[in-house]
């Protein structure tokens, strides 16, 4: 049966673009509160971080925020939090992100920061030994999270040494490696040096924008430099391995292989596909291991897309006498989605419910510029948003059985197992054993 | 004063007076109790309704701890007119999301959808109110989840476990000393008559206020909610009062042993309810002390003195008097008692010197802006709005708070301090990595 799929009406103002100086800028406006956010994205990420001192993308970034121009880290924090405002800094394997949200009243005030972060950081000697010391707590931390550790191994155990497999926060010895030279050079020579996308959307006027850009950042633009990330191997045949932590009540569990770019247009049809399979409270995994066996409390299948191929993974959790067979089970529906066609009705279900709940993606300022900045930092087209939701409605059953053959393959998988040992290595006797400490 | 604080008062006044016009509220009330607030946004086709029930843990008695979270999982599994998980698949297939939380006090569940769902949603919802169907298999199906759940957060986790052991240290004999999830053996043991009798008493229309915001028309809405809700009766619930927890005269401390990499602390000040203005000064403590990098234990314990990874803290509003929450994960090679000095060296010299001008100035511009930014959406309007009506007994009051942070002034701080964050008042609950 042709059942119509109802996609709703959603009138987002168009972006109004220019070029000034060293940023590509992109506004969009939206009347509405008093408030305004920005997203501003370098491009060249972890992934451009050498072996041996990985976590020198994320070094960086953070300590641009750590004191600029005349103002010390201190001064630079309180100035932006004295007006409610925020300013926050990660790094992705592709780019370094600035993200701020400001009431408009504040608006100049958080783009004057923002040029000194970007052109005029202080990278003071105390502050980076500070938050050298600070990102090796961070590092030691996460031992005392489990359902981290096991993301962090199952990373690694899917890519190897490709730099998707590296931590970005790097590692106690990385960091050992990187010197304040390092990260003056890298902000210098190579972020300074990268296309820089600005997208801000809010209650502010195109040309008010223009006119502080045109002020604060005129530098020139950088040239181009390639993203040189390696292309991702296709994993071949299963992986077992079980990383021990004692003292866990609870298996933590993460099976996938490997999916496809942010560019690749299957990225669509594998998010439909993702979410029939384990990404609702009525999807596949959730229907078979919470609902009808009570294994766990949460169940997610998941596609992250990068500018090469990102994982594809099912993560869940269950009192460690439960593992193994949470964990036959999800490979048994990974061989279903592949070798049988999807009901229309399933797959209508599962569209509906992702086009439904799209427009909440939009409701905010700060979402808006997250979508219309990563559609413009990976190319989509300006149509990307607008025809979103007409590209999600006409996947069809034998799209998901191709990306599910290729993606979700039974066959070829890593399977990653974090727990207890001692309850768990009878049922994984054929895994590889791991200790937490050769990922961290 | 300021500029900033000009500033501040005229932007947020203006804000407050144009947002009920831009986003006016209108109210209904049924014949059976049910009180329905309604307020409509057209600028993109997104809907959300929140129903909040008066019941929480709060409500609960020893043998039956949980049950107030182990019945959120059941609401989700058959009703007179929907059978066992078609709430979830029709509401999914129509273009919708729905989730719940329990706390002490209350209960929520929401739905986000699509507009043109409404009235299924509301069907959906009036039937598991007035009708629920309550099973044996959806009752040992749940148990086993709620089992995981409280595995995942509390026995396998490091600040679960704090929080859960700070609770049942602070109070004696109040209700709030359970944990909100249940004790293990209770969760494994709830009856299926327990379950329909707890339903019986708190879910009921009198007991609930449901607010729908975005994409709606009102006045066809109240007229839904008339079609399906009129027809659920109005019960007689329970008036709870929990023991009153007499006053505390002296340190209360733990020591529990869990692996771990790092040393941990909590702590907790018993604090007064809902409707004392101390609360509004206890919130802009909570804003100096932890939030943001420019925060007094955040500058000094983490930047300066190298001591702690991560600190922060929680002023709770609760219905009956609760506790202001102090957490510290320590940097690696330092210790608790290292941090539980610092803390209270810091929290002596504010008592004593009080707080900078600016300061006090960030706190509240900090809390101000949040407020705004959290009705962005309709969703966190929903969720305010909802929250303000119960809390305070009236939805125009949800501004009330930041009226009130703006008077709170440099002496409250330090009265306010010495009155409540100090030893005597104090419950301290100390992780000790290993076994």
């Amino acid at each position: 049966m042709n059942q119509e799929i109802s996609i709703p009406e959603i009138n987002l103002p168009d972006s109004e673009k220019f070029n000034t100086g060293i940023l590509e800028t992109a506004v969009i406006r939206r009347t509405g509160l008093p408030v305004v956010a920005f997203r501003l994205v370098i491009k060249g990420g972890a992934s451009g971080d050498p072996d041996d001192k990985a976590g020198m993308h994320r070094l960086t970034a953070k300590l641009l925020q750590l004191g600029s121009a005349d103002l010390n880290a201190d001064d630079f924090a309180l100035k932006i939090e004295s007006t409610g405002g925020s300013v926050s800094v990660h790094t992705t394997y592709d780019a370094v992100v600035i993200n701020g949200q400001f009431l408009t009243r504040d608006l100049e005030m958080g783009f004057e920061l923002l040029a000194g972060m970007l052109l005029e950081p202080r990278f003071d000697e105390i502050e980076f030994t500070r938050q050298l010391a600070k990102t090796s707590g961070d590092i030691a931390s996460i031992a005392d999270e489990p359902q981290q550790v096991c993301g962090v191994a199952h990373n690694r155990n899917l890519y190897g040494s490709h730099p998707y497999g590296r931590r970005i926060i790097g590692y106690k010895k990385s960091l050992d490696n990187i010197t304040r030279n390092d990260v003056i050079e890298l902000h210098g020579n190579s972020l300074l040096n990268s296309p820089i996308q600005l997208t801000v959307a809010g209650d502010v006027e195109t040309e008010w924008v223009r006119d502080r850009i045109e002020k604060l950042f005129s530098i020139p633009p950088g040239t181009t430099v390639s993203q040189n990330t390696p292309e991702v191997e296709r994993i071949n045949g299963i992986r077992n391995i079980l990383v021990e932590r004692e003292e866990l009540t609870q298996a933590h569990i993460r099976i996938g292989g490997t999916g496809c770019s942010k560019q690749n247009p299957d990225l669509i049809p594998l998010k439909v596909a993702s979410t029939l399979f384990g990404g609702s409270f009525t999807s596949r995994l959730n229907e078979e291991i919470r609902v009808k066996r009570g294994l766990t409390y949460g169940i997610n299948s998941s596609v992250a897309a990068y500018h090469r191929d990102g994982p594809v993974q099912v993560v869940t959790f269950t009192k460690s006498e439960s593992a193994s067979e949470a964990v036959e089970i999800i490979l048994s529906e990974m061989r279903k989605l592949a070798d049988k066609p999807v009901d229309s009705d399933e797959l209508h279900g599962t569209k509906q419910y992702m086009i439904g709940l799209f427009p909440f993606s939009l409701e905010t300022n700060r979402r808006i510029a997250q979508q219309v900045s990563d559609s413009r930092f990976y190319g989509l087209g300006d149509d990307y948003i607008s025809g979103y939701c007409r590209k999600i409605a006409d996947v069809t059953p034998a799209d998901i059985q191709r990306v599910a053959e290729q993606y979700f393959s039974s066959d070829n998988a890593v399977v990653t197992v974090l727990g207890d040992a001692a309850k768990l290595s009878n049922s994984f006797s054929s895994a590889s054993i791991r200790k937490i400490d050769e990922y961290i | 004063m300021s500029k900033e604080s000009e500033y501040s008062n005229n932007a947020f006044d203006d804000f407050t007076a144009q947002f009920f016009e831009r986003y006016p509220i209108k109210e209904s009330t049924l014949s059976n109790g049910l009180k329905i607030l309604l307020q409509e946004d057209h600028d993109l086709p997104v809907t959300s309704l929140y129903t909040l029930f008066k019941t929480g843990s709060r409500n609960e008695r020893p043998g039956i701890t949980g049950i107030s979270h182990l019945f959120e999982h059941m609401m989700f599994n058959g009703s007179r007119k929907f059978g066992p998980k078609e709430f979830d698949s029709i509401l999914e297939r129509g273009g919708g999301y729905s989730n719940a939380y329990t706390s002490r006090d209350l209960t929520v569940y929401y739905e986000d959808f699509t507009p043109s769902l409404l009235e299924t949603v509301l069907d959906l919802e009036s039937d598991r109110m007035g009708w629920l169907d309550l099973s044996k298999e959806s009752l040992k199906s749940e148990r086993q989840v709620v089992m995981e759940e409280r595995r995942l957060r509390t026995d396998d986790s490091v600040f679960g476990r704090l929080d859960e052991e700070l609770f049942a240290a602070s109070f004696q004999c109040h209700s709030y000393r359970w944990p909100i999830i249940g004790w293990m053996d209770d969760i494994k043991n709830i009856k299926l008559s327990d379950c329909n009798r707890y339903f019986r008493q708190y879910y009921a229309p009198n007991n609930a206020i449901i607010m729908l915001a975005g994409d709606i028309n009102s006045q066809k809405s109240i007229e839904l909610f008339d079609k399906y809700y009129s027809g659920i009766k109005k019960r007689r619930i329970p008036s709870d009062r929990p023991t009153v927890e007499p006053e505390q005269n002296g340190e209360k401390r733990v020591y529990f042993h869990k692996k771990s990499e790092l040393h941990n602390f909590i702590t907790g000040y018993r604090i007064p309810a809902i409707g004392h203005n101390d609360l509004y000064t206890l919130d802009i403590i909570q804003t100096l002390l932890t939030d943001g990098r420019s925060s007094i234990l955040y500058r000094k314990l983490v930047r300066e003195d190298n001591l702690a990874l991560y600190t922060m803290s929680n002023c709770s509003w609760r219905i009956d008097p609760g506790i202001f929450i102090i957490y510290f994960q320590m940097k690696p090679g330092r210790t608790s008692e290292e941090g539980e000095k610092a803390l209270e060296a810091e929290l002596d010299r504010i008592a004593s010197d009080g707080v900078d001008k600016a300061d006090l100035e960030r706190a509240r511009n900090m809390l101000e802006a949040e407020f705004i930014m959290g009705l962005q959406t309709n969703n966190g309007r929903a969720h305010r709005i909802v929250l303000s009506e119960y809390l305070f007994g009236d939805w125009s009051k949800l501004f009330e708070p930041v009226k009130h942070y703006r008077k709170v002034s440099e002496d409250d701080v330090k009265r306010v301090i010495k009155k409540y964050l100090h030893p005597d008042n104090r419950t301290t609950v100390t992780l000790i990595p290993g076994k």
